[in-house]
């Protein structure tokens, strides 16, 4: 018990000390306090507002949202063309970002560690191998590669994740081969291996939490990018199938309406917006707050 | 020095702003009509594109004028008649003449109708016309002009893809110069064609017939939809193609210009008939009663659509007149569903081409519709090429594809239903042998019941969800009178000044 205590205590601190590092930070915590209001409402629905997203009322097409002449309370921020509730779908759709988001991310961390701590520890010739993989990936146009795969799978959302992860692991990948080059030559590595400890657990128990920081920054900042891709995509059609709101999906259908109903795109316009805005935020916030050059101790 | 050449240039530019460009010659005799796309080429034997077509009509004349019932009537040809089902003899107008002199006879006619098959052309109209056998020349002014086998349709093809063109010039030019400055015997003849730019006409005042209203007439191309409009509602054009639904409200609205029908998008929604469960009628005709046409009419087209009762649009000849259209009645579609063995509705997959904004949204409230008659829709967009290839690879289950509603019955229901044409979906004998004698049968009464018979035979069958004609329409300027014509053509010789 002690021993496991004796283990975590020492992290808790560092975790507690990051935590107020990221709290001095003015910007970090709006972004963090913006991020977790997004989040906490997206999961609030549909317990506070209790409209289906996708249910079509046709004669209600085009209602302006409540505050403009034609509006209604009943729809706040108006309908779509097939007379949805815009507000609801803004909600629904925040699930599917942010699922999208962070699924994609975690799914590009995970292969992006396994492969960058296997490439930088051996080095060598699994190394390279690992290494041209990835210089293959980038050079890879991102939009081709993830349209042929959609043309082959079939667009889901399972898919679109997937493809959103699969191209997107270089980048975990080369960071944290980066760290591990300059960490295996630490010390207390060698001192480690000196004393015969196996590779799997210098790696394991040594390494790797000494490179989830640069992780963790890395991985917010990635958040906002997967989000405008799904958008994107989305926008496309090649996206999450319809009819499943999602932010880019309803920026693209909006699209041709944009000179009569100006409210279809501007509202999932401005909740990427935001979304993005906080992530990044909080993203720069962590990278300060975890750099120890740029920390006032 | 420097300077000097600065203050040059500057002046050269600001002069250049200052002048007005050739938009500012227009006056009361010239009309402007503005399309999507400038032509590709001005030989009508050679394109198959709309907005080329547009053009090349102005220029050209054929041997009959199409009518909206799918007849025809003398152009070219003063009369004709019939000398067996396979054979008609056709009389020239005598005195008639191409732009530059040359007469109009028989020898041209027979020109231009070995020039379709002359395979250097590349006639996109040669398939429409491979019923035909042979021209014959009688005398200097008749020709006949045989089939193979009965071919009802024929003077109604005839009408819109034989353009008779000069021999005597053509074989002087050749044929690529043709079709940059082609020679025609329509009410306009080419003046220039500014790459580009327009395409500049003026009235031909040797034409035959009624003479056009307009002494001058300009085609333009503007690709942008909302730039388009603008150019109709700021008077810069007369007449403008290619108005989406949702812009319509705007040129009505704004009392400088008006909408005329023309030709007509028939979606329909097509189901795969040789799988279950559509394999059974009763759950092919749950479908069709599942759909609100009514109220997608109201809502998304403002009721201007033509809702179907069957497979031919209301608009075309053949069409049944008994038949109505399938009910919005959900309850009977889960009792249809129970009584075919499927007393918790099925689920299927409906595809459509994500090319077509309209279509998506057709597609997102059919299927919302479907759900309330107990069939749950999986959509499937799909790119254009794969819709198309899966089509024919008879991949999809319910789809959603479109063609127009031409005034011939011949030109769809054939291709979409005779299964020597398309049988990926649906085959039924009984409807080849009715089509085959369609396009066989020589009178026209009898040949309007063997249409009913086939519409009223696939109205049961629900080979289909039939749907609605949804019209598109050209955008005129109040100043301008111009009614449009069901085969989506732009004949400005029918456009005159408003009184």
């Amino acid at each position: 018990m002690t021993i496991i205590i004796d283990e975590i205590a020492p992290r808790l601190r560092l975790l507690n000390e990051t935590l107020r590092e990221v709290a001095r930070r003015p910007s970090a915590l709006v972004g963090g306090a913006m991020l977790i209001i997004i989040v906490l409402t997206s999961l609030s629905f549909p317990a506070v507002y209790n409209v289906n997203p996708l249910s079509q009322d046709l004669m209600a097409r085009f209602t302006p949202p409540a505050w403009q002449e034609g509006g209604t309370v009943a729809h706040l921020l108006g309908t779509d063309n097939l007379g949805r509730d815009i507000l609801a779908r803004l909600l629904h759709g925040s699930r599917i970002s942010l699922l999208v988001g962070f699924a994609a991310v975690a799914l590009a961390a995970l292969a992006g560690i396994i492969l960058g701590l296997i490439s930088g520890y051996y080095g060598g010739r699994i190394d390279n191998i690992i290494m041209r993989i990835a210089d293959i990936f980038m050079a890879y146009p991102f939009m081709l590669l993830t349209i042929s795969i959609i043309a082959v799978l079939g667009t889901s959302l399972f898919n679109l994740i997937l493809v959103l992860g699969l191209s997107d692991w270089v980048t975990y990948a080369r960071t944290i081969r980066g760290s591990v080059l300059s960490l295996k030559e630490k010390e207390f590595v060698e001192a480690s291996r000196a004393i015969g400890t196996p590779h799997r657990t210098i790696i394991t128990r040594h390494i790797l939490p000494n490179v989830i920081s640069p992780l963790l920054i890395l991985g917010t900042l990635r958040v906002a990018n997967i989000i405008i891709w799904e958008s994107g995509l989305s926008f496309l059609g090649m996206g999450v199938p319809p009819p499943m709101a999602t932010w880019g999906r309803m920026l693209a259908d909006g699209r041709i309406y944009i000179t009569d109903a100006w409210w279809l795109v501007t509202f999932p316009g401005i909740a990427i917006m935001i979304t993005i805005l906080s992530i990044n935020l909080l993203g720069d916030g962590l990278r300060d707050a975890l750099d120890p050059r740029l920390r006032n101790i | 020095m420097k300077k000097l050449s600065f203050v040059c240039i500057f002046a050269a530019v600001a002069l250049a702003i200052a002048i007005p460009g050739p938009v500012a010659a227009r006056d009361a005799g010239t009309l402007v009509v503005v399309q999507e796309a400038e032509p590709v080429g001005l030989d009508l034997m050679r394109s198959s594109i709309q907005t080329t077509m547009n053009v090349a009509y102005n220029i050209h004349d054929t041997l009959f004028h199409p009518q909206e019932d799918a007849s025809v009537t003398p152009a070219i040809a003063e009369s004709w008649e019939q000398v067996d089902d396979l054979t008609w003899k056709i009389k020239i107008r005598k005195g008639a003449t191409f732009h530059n002199g040359e007469p109009i006879n028989a020898d041209a006619v027979k020109y231009s109708f070995d020039r379709v098959f002359n395979p250097d052309i590349q006639c996109p109209h040669k398939g429409k016309l491979s019923g035909f056998k042979e021209v014959k020349v009688i005398d200097p002014y008749t020709v006949t002009i045989s089939t193979d086998a009965p071919f009802a349709p024929g003077l109604y093809m005839l009408a819109y893809y034989l353009p008779i063109v000069p021999p005597g010039y053509i074989k002087k030019v050749g044929d690529a110069e043709y079709n940059a400055t082609p020679i025609g015997s329509g009410p306009y003849r080419l003046i220039k064609w500014v790459r580009g730019e327009e395409v500049i006409m003026e009235r031909y005042d040797k034409y035959y017939g009624p003479k056009p209203a307009y002494k001058r007439l300009v085609f333009k191309a503007i690709p942008e939809e909302s730039s388009r409009i603008a150019a109709l509602l700021t008077g810069e054009s007369d007449v403008i193609s290619g108005i989406p639904v949702h812009q319509r409200k705007k040129i009505e609205d704004s009392r400088k210009a008006y909408l005329t029908p023309q030709m007509g998008v028939m979606p329909y929604l097509g189901i795969n008939t040789y799988e279950a469960p559509f394999d059974d009628v009763r759950v092919r005709q749950a479908v069709n009663y599942s759909i609100n046409r009514e109220l997608i009419n109201k809502a998304l087209f403002g009721g201007k659509a033509i809702i179907c009762n069957g497979p031919t649009s209301p608009r075309t000849f053949g069409a049944n007149p008994a038949l109505k259209p399938y009910p919005f009645d959900p309850k009977k579609s889960r009792e249809l569903l129970k009584a075919a063995g499927h007393p918790n509705g099925i689920k299927v997959r409906l595809a459509y081409g994500t090319y077509m904004s309209q279509i998506q949204e057709q597609s997102e409230a059919i299927a919302s519709d479907l759900a309330k008659g107990g069939i749950e829709v999986t959509l499937e967009p799909f790119e254009r090429a794969v819709m198309w290839e899966r089509y024919k690879g008879k991949k999809h289950q319910l789809f959603i594809y479109w063609w127009d509603d031409a005034p011939e019955p011949h030109r769809y229901i054939y291709s979409l239903f005779h299964s020597k044409s398309r049988d990926y979906y649906y085959k039924n004998t009984k409807i080849d042998e009715l089509l085959d004698k369609g396009a066989a049968t020589m009178d026209r009464g009898k040949r309007a019941l063997v249409y009913n018979e086939i519409d009223k035979i696939l109205y049961d069958d629900c080979p289909w969800a039939y749907l609605y004609v949804i019209p598109e329409v050209f955008g005129v300027a109040n100043g301008v009178s111009y009614q449009g014509k069901r085969d989506g053509f732009l004949d400005m010789r029918y456009a005159s000044p408003k009184k």
